[in-house]
């Protein structure tokens, strides 16, 4: 395979890691609203706002990922990764009742779909956008310029 | 290839920048679960700044044990004295002549079922200990020798793969190895060097969170609490064994906190020599049982609830059965048309259809309504229903009771008899007074109940061999009354007879006045029982017999007693609709037994009853003041009363965020508050040992601690806990447990008493007072109706108040009033009473708590932070008395509510009774005098984050302007 052939193929996959991560932090913002007012989340919406936390960081992350997949600069996937990994990390503290009474096994709380499904597609744009971003090529290789 | 520098600090930067996002995330969560987190890893939260030097005595609370094995010694006599006296022996046949107990020392025994390795100390949730370091029972056992070769295979050999599944998820199962298992083990042949006796630990769970199952489990009648088929074949195979001369004797051990179903000693397939009920012996236990099976300890424990043959039996459970899957709630039938409701929490329900007829009320009232041929009692037979009846219990020795007299004073009856120790042993027996009242036209025109007996008084003597003492037991005048709902609205007493009698157990009591009032019953002699029993006539009780004023006034406060709880019973809530129950009555057993699911569907009234965030509705007052310097501390106002005017000044010194912190941030704790001195304090679980102590020592279930009903041992093991949990820094105790043993299946058994209202009420009045003897307070729980755990987060429980008052609330009363256990902190309970959270019902929290029982106490929801936060709501609870929610709260949990003045007074209300009880009953005040102050300190871990946070973000700000830097460089 030919250097070019090679940058090309990461150009591309970057490219697609970008997208899916685009696909992955918008579900997550729309899963995200529909499923927070739960049993277990009063506490964390009325007195901390922590949904809020979570909701903006998906924003801005789905916000520098469409920067990132538009080409405006290698700096804007690691900035997206970042906020993805910021949504995801105050998503777990979020759900921390949730996820005492489960590991606590105190009352019969079961693992659910929701969560599993939300966990997962945060983990994923995470990986995605920091993928994405790894992936970018270099301005002097013409991938876009840095920010 | 060599990258740019750029490049470089790119990654250098992104690196910095994902373990700021990693440490800014850990010092969010450490602000937001703060108390959850604190308690794990502890850590002060404020120090003292020494003022004045001073001569005051700041040890306002002082302790006994000082050094922590000292203490845990300490801590361990306890728990196996508790043990020693709550053991009730159950059975004890003659073999070859000779009672089966005690084991001569040195026998050679054999221990049989998974729960002699797998043995019951304590459980799950707020009775969490590590037991995996208690004695094993073949340790207590220390004068027998044990058959090893059993013992392994139950260990690690080929039983070892059957074990005991206790998972709130899967339920609950036994898995007993069958019989083929230790044939094919050759298990058999190491018997016969073993056979002075078999002895078969029959072991029950049972935990925090969910009820013990009555279906599904590989019980024979497929609930948790029966025998398997499995442990059946092998009893079987051992009573074979013990026929043909292999093992001389065989014995039971119950090794559960909930009453095992006991058909099956009584079947004749089994036949078992000796019995006895040990419940989880916690630490220390199995040294216990050890002693008593020798007879270094002669068994003098009684039960606290009644034993069925049946667990079915009970009206309670009848409801219980009716429902499908026997579940213990239901759903209302409309429920689907109230989306907008959590499905789990506020949609489900359950009724108490049984009224006062919990356990022994049941059992003896409809075996005396049998004999007397009334009530339609039906084919009733008492020998099928129970197996062993409430205070029931066998000694080594022989009692004998003579020369019964009672003495009338203004408030009570003196009751007097004579008890002589006739046996070989010196011993303890417990002397117990039955009550029985009139069952009168004017009770069944008004749906009053009345049980044949029930227990109102005891007294505990110990007699050494051939002594004789006389004990004198006072009956208060005040449970004459019983509590009539639907007429007049207040505690009535009746004309009729009244008949008080000295019995050995519930059931003896229902003979002896049976036989007493002309009744022939399973042979009691009438002498005998007229020797024992005292009739007391109330008559003169003008028009209807009926007096509504004497005991009508609130005992603790004088107010009057009046309705409170109407929207509690469904008969008699104005949201009712088509809504009604049946309750079981004596009048007609038959009639009102519980035979089909009592079905609820919700009404309008309903629905906004059940919806949370009631408006909050202003009463005329003003906005009180706040951050004013009066320089006042709380350990200035120590011993003031609660209503002294400087605890105005005081609280007007308090921010109002202050105020929202200290009572929306209770999580095993409360806050430090430096504005007022106030220190920080800790609290812990739980009512059967100090979870997070330093001794890790676990006392017995609370039903074995009845059954002592030694109320000064009761007394020590509340100093015990209170010693054990200042050791580790803890002055707030969740314990003890007042909730009912309703039924066999509670979950949460192990942490409440009895089936009975009064013994439980002794108790906790005891233990409460022993408990805050140390500073410590003991927030009595969970209030109320809580005796269930499947559903526990919203359930609504539908009862008469006949019940509530009587039966579930009287525990409490005892514990609070001032003038019995006089606790100073209350824990409420997740379920609804009606339609409301009990946090949040006026009645319970305002009405019944202060306004008759004379609280001055704060009280705090149950775990706030749990799965019922859609109704736990910080407005529905603070307006309506609740003082402080085990949650994580924050500064700006109740700015919501900034505009009300009656919700901002209600907020310094909570605040005020907070700071009260720190200030004169917590041992967190120990070392502060009044010219101290108390400041915020962070905790080490705290102090960790912080720094972490620091240094990524300045970190991550370098390498970003390095990389910025390297870019323009480039560039």
């Amino acid at each position: 395979m030919s250097q070019q052939q090679m940058k090309k193929g990461k150009q591309t996959g970057g490219w697609i890691f970008r997208l899916l991560a685009v696909f992955a932090g918008v579900a997550s913002l729309i899963l995200f609203f529909l499923t927070r007012e739960a049993e277990f989340t009063r506490q964390m919406i009325e007195t901390y706002h922590q949904d809020i936390y979570v909701m903006v960081a998906l924003g801005i992350g789905i916000l520098f990922s469409i920067c990132s997949l538009a080409g405006k600069g290698k700096m804007s996937g690691y900035l997206s990764f970042l906020a993805f990994l910021f949504a995801f990390l105050n998503d777990l503290v979020f759900e921390a009742d949730y996820l005492g009474s489960l590991f606590s096994s105190i009352d019969p709380t079961e693992l659910t779909a929701e969560f599993v499904v939300l966990t997962a597609l945060l983990f994923a744009a995470t990986l995605l956008a920091f993928l994405g971003a790894a992936c970018k090529p270099e301005p002097e290789m013409g991938g876009g310029e840095e920010v | 290839m060599k990258q740019s520098s750029a490049k470089i600090w790119r990654r250098i930067t992104v690196f910095f920048a994902v373990l700021l996002v990693i440490t800014f995330t850990a010092y969010n969560a450490a602000n937001i679960k703060f108390s959850a987190i604190r308690s794990v890893l502890g850590g002060e939260t404020s120090r003292i700044v020494k003022g004045e030097e001073g001569d005051e005595d700041t040890e306002y609370f002082k302790r006994l044990y000082t050094s922590e094995d000292a203490l845990k010694a300490y801590l361990e006599e306890v728990c196996y004295d508790l043990e020693s006296e709550g053991i009730v022996l159950l059975r004890n046949e003659e073999v070859d002549g000779t009672p089966a107990l005690p084991l001569a020392k040195g026998s050679r025994v054999s221990l049989f079922g998974q729960g002699s390795v797998v043995f019951n100390y304590s459980t799950t949730g707020s009775s969490n200990t590590g037991t995996n370091r208690y004695p094993s029972l073949k340790d207590g056992l220390k004068d027998l020798e044990v058959n090893q070769d059993l013992w392994e295979f139950y260990l690690n050999g080929a039983a070892a793969s059957y074990r005991r599944e206790f998972t709130i998820t899967n339920g609950y199962r036994m898995n007993e190895a069958p019989w083929s298992v230790y044939e094919q083990a050759a298990i058999p042949a190491s018997f016969a060097g073993y056979g002075d006796a078999a002895i078969y630990v029959l072991s029950r769970d049972s935990g925090e969170g969910k009820d013990l199952t009555t279906i599904g489990s590989d019980g024979e009648d497929g609930s948790y609490l029966s025998l398997t088929k499995e442990e059946r074949e092998v009893l079987e195979h051992l009573t074979s064994l013990k026929r043909g001369g292999t093992f001389r004797k065989l014995i039971v051990l119950l090794n559960s906190a909930v009453p095992l179903q006991l058909d099956f000693l009584f079947d004749d397939a089994i036949e078992v020599d000796a019995a006895l009920w040990v419940g989880n012996v916690g630490s220390t236990g199995v040294y216990a049982i050890g002693d008593v099976l020798v007879g270094n300890v002669i068994p003098s424990g009684k039960l606290s609830d009644t034993f069925a043959k049946d667990n079915f039996s009970s009206p309670a459970m009848a409801a219980w059965e009716a429902n499908p899957d026997k579940s213990f709630s239901l759903a209302y039938t409309n429920a689907a048309e109230y989306p907008a409701f959590s499905k789990d929490t506020q949609t489900v329900y359950a009724v108490y259809a049984e009224g006062i007829y919990v356990g022994y009320r049941y059992y003896e009232t409809r075996f005396a309504d049998q004999v007397m041929g009334q009530g339609n009692a039906g084919n009733f037979v008492y020998e099928d229903e129970v197996a062993y009846p409430f205070g029931y219990g066998l000694s080594y020795t022989d009692f004998w009771y003579d020369d019964l007299a009672v003495v009338e004073t203004e408030d009570t009856f003196q009751v007097s008899v004579r008890v002589l120790n006739a046996g070989a042993y010196d011993a303890k027996e417990v002397v117990q007074v039955y009550l029985q009242k009139p069952y009168t036209e004017y009770d069944r025109a008004n749906g009053v109940e009345k049980s044949a007996v029930e227990l109102a008084g005891f007294a505990k003597v110990s007699l050494l061999s051939g002594q004789e003492k006389t004990v004198t037991i006072d009956v208060d005048k005040s449970l004459l009354a019983s509590y009539d709902a639907n007429g007049k609205g207040t505690y009535i007493l009746e004309n009729g007879e009244y008949y008080l009698t000295v019995a050995s157990d519930a059931h003896e009591a229902v003979n002896q006045i049976l036989a007493v009032s002309g009744y022939e019953s399973e042979g009691q002699d009438t002498k005998e029982a007229e020797a024992m029993t005292w009739r007391y006539t109330v008559s003169g009780i003008p028009g209807d017999g009926v007096d509504a004023e004497t005991f009508a006034q609130a005992e603790a406060t004088g107010n009057r007693i009046e309705n409170l709880f109407d929207f509690a019973d469904m008969n008699r809530y104005e949201g009712r609709g088509e809504n009604k129950v049946t309750y079981v009555s004596r009048s007609d057993w038959e009639g009102t037994w519980p035979t089909a699911p009592i079905r609820f569907a919700i009404t309008e009234t309903m629905a906004s009853d059940i919806a949370s965030h009631k408006p909050l509705v202003e009463d005329g007052s003003v906005m009180p003041a706040y951050s004013q310097d009066n320089s006042l501390t709380i350990a200035m106002l120590r011993g003031l009363t609660y209503t002294d005017s400087l605890w105005d000044d005081l609280l007007n010194q308090m921010t109002f965020e202050e105020q929202s912190l200290l009572i929306t941030n209770g999580q095993h704790n409360t806050v430090v508050v430096d504005s007022v001195g106030k220190p920080a304090t800790i609290d812990e679980n739980g009512p059967n040992g100090v979870t997070h102590s330093t001794t890790s020592v676990t006392f017995p279930s609370e039903g074995i601690w009845a059954s002592t009903f030694n109320r000064a041992l009761l007394y020590e093991v509340g100093t015990a806990l209170a010693e054990d949990a200042v050791e580790a820094g803890i002055t707030g105790l969740y314990a003890p447990g007042l909730n009912l043993h309703r039924v066999p299946f509670g979950g949460r058994a192990h942490e409440y008493f009895s089936e009975d209202p009064f013994l439980m009420g002794i108790c906790t009045m005891v233990e409460v007072q022993g408990i805050q003897s140390r500073g410590v307070w003991a927030y009595v729980k969970h209030y109320a109706v809580n005796d269930k755990e499947t559903n526990r987060a919203g359930v609504a429980i539908w009862l008469n108040e006949q019940e509530l008052r009587e039966i579930v609330l009287r525990p409490f009363e005892y514990a609070v009033r001032p003038d019995m256990g006089n606790a100073h902190a209350m824990m409420t309970s997740f379920n609804r009473i009606g339609c409301v959270w009990t946090s949040a019902s006026h009645a319970l929290m305002e009405d019944a708590l202060r306004g008759e029982w004379g609280f001055d106490g704060f009280a705090i929801t149950d775990m706030a932070s749990a799965n019922a936060q859609t109704f736990m709501v910080f407005d529905d609870g603070i307006a309506n008395g609740t003082d402080c929610f085990d949650g994580a709260g924050s500064e700006n949990a109740l700015n919501a509510y900034k505009g009300s003045a009656m919700f901002a007074n209600k907020m310094r209300e909570s605040a005020h009774r907070i700071l009260y009880v720190t200030a004169n009953y917590s041992a967190a005040m120990n070392g502060i005098r009044s010219s101290d102050r108390i400041v915020k300190v962070l905790t080490w871990w705290q102090v960790a984050i912080n720094v972490a946070v620091g240094v990524t973000a300045l970190l991550t700000a370098l390498s970003g302007l390095m990389y910025v830097a390297s870019r323009k460089k480039k560039g």
